[in-house]
């Protein structure tokens, strides 16, 4: 009727495991709730959340990603109402230097040589500009550049199909591109390029498609 | 593929995300244009920039900080606590049960019990200093307020009196410990009376109710629990069992030095066996 050893071996395994992936989810909480207060109390939320169910994480699998998927769902559920709050201000102009970014050929960025700027980024710079991202492309940059998950990993772990994350990493990664050029123009690093001509930014999965039906 | 297919396999490219076929497509045609394979080569650069500014592995990478650790551990083990707990209750209604229709009393004792016992004579054994040392109830009480977040009530034991107390815990609980020297204090080894009180609230420390005492030995020390609503005391001595049960279950209750709360002790009369003349 008492089986205490079966669950306490689970439960210390969990809590070795957990506790070697702290600093990783610790770090990804600073970046996505942007203050160390906050960043605690969501990696608390989340491993005690992962204690509770670790019976439901099935052996073998990527415990990594399982503590990633409970961490972004915690920050989404219980987070992010803040942030949508607060964004309720800043979305429009967000919104608006997206579409601008967006509009313009994606690869003129790599058409200036000057672009070598980012051999002088600082730390702080990155990781301002990654902040800076709205919290959709932020969470794929985190995910693929800070914690090196595979696009499958990422894919699991927000629960969207592999087309999304790639879209979103795309626009992510040239939106960070875009604001760290911004950081170092205004630091006069570098000088305003002339402006590019509209180009045509075409669906990442569209590729594919085509590959498949040639 | 040629130039305009260029940006969307850039990245899954440069992240590693295709197999041989599909590199072995896209670095022929890097091959013949220099144009894509400058621009391959700047977003590859870019990208281990900010891996290597950012990533949370290098040296000034932010780390959870010891507090954060120390409170997940706790939080584990309130956790494994409190699924314990749910499992000795289920035990413990078993138990019941069985005594009900067994119609004989069954000393059925959990695992749980025996450990607090344990633990507060092991404590009590070590005779770490006090760190209030002060004759007077109130002075005393005065001194834990605060320091727990139960209400701790001194009381005094005829034939004994009050030397002091110290913070001191039952396995994972926070405990008040009060000492008491006995009547022979002048003694080279005067006996020494422990008293650990703490708080439960969720009733979950299998304690009888105050009048009824448990005793049981542990360490060479006899151990008596019981509880007064949501507080358990346990009296650590090297008392004879009928001085204890004497000791705490016979004496007239004292009138509180303030309104009677849940947590208000029993009043405590003992004759240490010492003193006691033969029956």
């Amino acid at each position: 009727m008492l089986d205490f050893r079966q669950n306490n071996r689970t439960k210390s395994e969990f809590e070795e495991l957990a506790l070697s992936h702290l600093d990783p989810l610790y770090s990804a909480a600073l970046r996505l709730t942007k203050n160390e207060r906050d960043a605690e109390d969501l990696v608390q939320d989340t491993c005690m959340r992962a204690y509770r169910f670790f019976d439901k994480f099935e052996r073998g699998t990527n415990i990594k990603a399982w503590l990633f998927k409970i961490l972004t769902n915690t920050f989404i559920n219980r987070y992010r109402r803040k942030v949508k709050e607060r964004s309720v201000v800043e979305g429009v102009e967000r919104e608006s230097v997206h579409d601008q970014f967006v509009s313009r050929d994606a690869t003129d960025f790599a058409a200036n040589p000057e672009q070598y700027f980012f051999d002088r980024l600082l730390s702080d710079d990155v990781l301002r500009a990654i902040d800076a991202l709205p919290i959709d492309f932020r969470l794929v940059v985190i995910l693929a550049d800070l914690q090196e998950f595979s696009y499958k990993e990422i894919a699991e772990i927000l629960e969207c199909p592999v087309g999304t994350v790639m879209s979103r990493l795309f626009r992510g990664r040239k939106l960070l591109q875009k604001t760290l050029r911004e950081y170092a123009e205004g630091q006069g690093v570098l000088s305003k390029p002339a402006e590019a001509g509209d180009g045509q930014v075409s669906v990442l999965e569209e590729y594919r498609r085509r590959k498949k039906t040639a | 593929m040629d130039c305009r297919d260029l940006p969307h396999v850039l990245y899954p490219l440069l992240d590693g995300e295709y197999g041989p076929e599909e590199r072995v497509e896209i670095e022929d045609h890097l091959a013949s244009c220099a144009e894509c394979a400058r621009k391959v080569n700047l977003e590859s650069k870019f990208r281990d920039i900010v891996r290597a500014k950012a990533s949370p592995r290098r040296p000034s990478g932010p780390k959870a900080s010891s507090g954060l650790k120390r409170r997940l551990m706790a939080g584990f083990r309130q956790e494994r606590q409190r699924r314990t707990q749910q499992r000795l209750w289920r035990v413990g209604a078993v138990a019941a049960v069985a005594i009900a229709a067994g119609g004989s009393y069954a000393h059925w004792r959990s695992p749980s019990r025996n450990s607090y016992q344990d633990d507060a004579a092991a404590h009590h054994a070590k005779g770490l200093p006090l760190e209030i040392k002060d004759a007077e109830p109130a002075h005393v009480e005065a001194w834990f307020g605060g320091k727990l977040d139960h209400r701790v009530a001194v009381p005094q034991l005829a034939d004994f009196h009050l030397a002091g107390a110290r913070l001191s815990n039952v396995r994972e609980r926070q405990a008040a410990y009060i000492r008491y020297d006995g009547a022979g204090a002048l003694s080279p080894s005067p006996r020494r009376v422990g008293l650990f009180v703490f708080g439960d609230a969720e009733r979950s420390v299998d304690a009888p109710a105050y009048p009824s005492i448990e005793l049981e030995q542990h360490r060479g020390y006899n151990v008596a629990i019981w509880r007064e609503g949501e507080i358990v005391y346990q009296l650590v001595s090297d008392l004879q069992e009928d001085d204890i049960r004497r000791m705490v279950t016979s004496g007239a209750r004292a009138t509180p030095r303030r309104p009677a709360t849940a947590a208000s002790p029993p009043e405590l009369n003992v004759q240490p066996a010492s003193l006691r003349q033969g029956p």
